[in-house]
């Protein structure tokens, strides 16, 4: 992978990795950080890491840096994901991708992680499975999980509203 | 295999039954029955103990097995659904999914929920420091840096004049100058005693260090001397009284001390500035370390900045060094 390459990655999958980060753990300047992470890892192997192979690699590591940070975050916050569940109950929904914003935050964080890599990126099972390290029946049946939950949800609240 | 005989033939009948007798022994046992036609019987007999397979099968065999739906832990028309959604579905499953849909209102309002489930990714985001990712050049590994900055630094210390440098080259005059020498005293200086040597070989002298030739770090052109003066200056803080060495050619009053010359280059090449400007002015330790800063950040792309903290009555107190790594202030004494 050229310098080329590396700078062609920042243009093309920087948006798209801070997207993932920043609607799992709802906080900017952290998704931020950890896109940094993600690039300066992918610039010290970028001898190594093959052009093509580039935004899986950028995926994968991103999603371990996640998975890490959100444990950090559930050791110093324990009450933080029931608290936000709450809270989305009390919210006014102006629409359905509001709806899914607040609703989405709910999921375990790996079904979150697969589901979003599947709808944001188009990733396959198989894909998702090598990013995640999960097997593709794991990704297929989190994917299911959360739809499942999602349709739940979105059917309480539609009616609601 | 013994040959079949009174004491062992029910060895033989044994594998008679279970099939295990090749053509050749097939015949041995027969010539044995028409010799022995009694074991006949005893033959027949053997072969109504073996039991026939029994044709009883297990009821309850699909309530064991397990659909994907269980497998998911989903029910299975959520099962369908999703599956129609995320294009898990063959061809014929499909086909049948959607007779089901056309048939089934519930099932049609199901997948419809399902399908909205989907997320969209929001086009609104956009990662903030998108520049500042970029790279310049080709990693380097990280060691090469502080290396090259310790070698420099080394060669910095080992290079840089003590003292006036002596300057031996085979076509100027070296000119030894004790300061010991010199007239302090007087308004006037004069030169009581100094030695003029002509060169033993060519290159730089450093004093301390005669015996270490090291190559010119630039020549002067060749012409030939017609003067060769002695400056002093005093030192600001001790008082001794440093002699220069200086060239001039005959041509052009060209001249430059080891020294100048370094200066002269540091101030051209690395600040920029015009050499006239600043030829007779010294550079200290703070802007050497100012500009190293200062590449490294351009040549590594990172943020390391120093400063200098000053008291009220304006002299310095601490220098403070930032670095995403580590942060330190060193108090000036």
């Amino acid at each position: 992978m050229t310098v080329a390459d590396y700078n062609r990655c920042v243009d093309q999958y920087a948006d798209a990795v801070y997207r993932f980060l920043v609607k799992n753990i709802r906080d900017p300047e952290k998704a931020r950080d950890l896109v940094q992470d993600a690039f300066e890892k992918l610039w010290i192997n970028v001898d190594r890491v093959d052009a093509g192979k580039a935004k899986s690699y950028l995926f994968t590591t991103a999603y371990h840096k996640l998975i890490d940070q959100i444990r950090i975050d559930q050791r110093n916050r324990p009450m933080a994901e029931g608290m936000l569940s709450e809270y989305a109950h009390e919210q006014q929904y102006s629409d359905l991708k509001e709806i899914l914003e607040q609703v989405i935050v709910q999921l375990p964080p790996k079904q979150r992680s697969v589901v979003m890599m599947r709808d944001y990126e188009g990733y396959s099972y198989k894909e998702i499975a090598e990013i995640t390290g999960l097997t593709e029946s794991q990704v297929k049946v989190y994917i299911y999980r959360a739809r499942v939950f999602l349709k739940e949800k979105i059917g309480s609240v539609t009616m609601l509203v | 295999m013994i040959k079949i005989g009174l004491d062992n033939y029910e060895v033989w009948f044994l594998d008679f039954l279970e099939g295990n007798l090749n053509k050749s022994r097939l015949e041995e046992l027969d010539r044995f029955l028409s010799l022995h036609p009694e074991m006949k019987e005893e033959l027949h007999e053997m072969e109504l103990l073996h039991l026939p397979a029994e044709k009883i099968s297990f009821k309850g065999k699909s309530g064991l097995k397990h659909t994907p739906a269980d497998y998911a832990g989903v029910t299975e028309e959520d099962y369908q659904c999703i599956a129609f959604m995320e294009g898990d579905m063959n061809r014929s499953e499909q086909i049948r999914f959607k007779d089901q849909l056309k048939k089934d209102k519930n099932l049609k309002r199901k997948l419809h929920l399902f399908t909205r489930t989907r997320l969209v990714p929001d086009a609104s985001v956009f990662y903030p420091g998108r520049a500042r990712l970029k790279k310049k050049r080709r990693l380097v590994s990280a060691w090469i840096y502080p290396l090259a900055a310790a070698v420099v630094t080394g060669l910095a210390f080992w290079l840089w004049p003590g003292k006036t440098p002596e300057v031996n080259h085979p076509h100027y005059l070296q000119m030894a100058v004790k300061e010991s020498l010199l007239d302090l005293n007087k308004n006037d200086i004069t030169l009581k005693n100094s030695t003029i040597q002509l060169p033993a070989a060519p290159g730089f002298m450093i004093p301390g260090k005669e015996n270490r030739n090291i190559q010119p770090m630039a020549y002067l052109p060749r012409k030939s001397l017609h003067h060769l003066p002695v400056t002093v200056r005093q030192s600001d803080e001790s008082g001794v009284m440093l002699a220069e060495t200086r060239l001039i050619s005959k041509a052009d009053d060209t001249y430059e001390t080891l020294y100048e010359l370094a200066l002269r280059l540091f101030r051209e090449r690395i600040l920029g500035e015009p050499a006239e400007l600043v030829k007779k002015q010294q550079f200290t330790l703070w802007e050497v370390a100012d500009v190293g800063v200062q590449k490294l950040n351009n040549l590594m792309d990172t943020g390391i900045d120093i400063e200098r903290e000053y008291n009220s009555t304006g002299n310095l107190k601490k220098v403070n060094f930032n670095s995403r790594l580590l942060a330190l202030s060193l108090p000036h004494r």
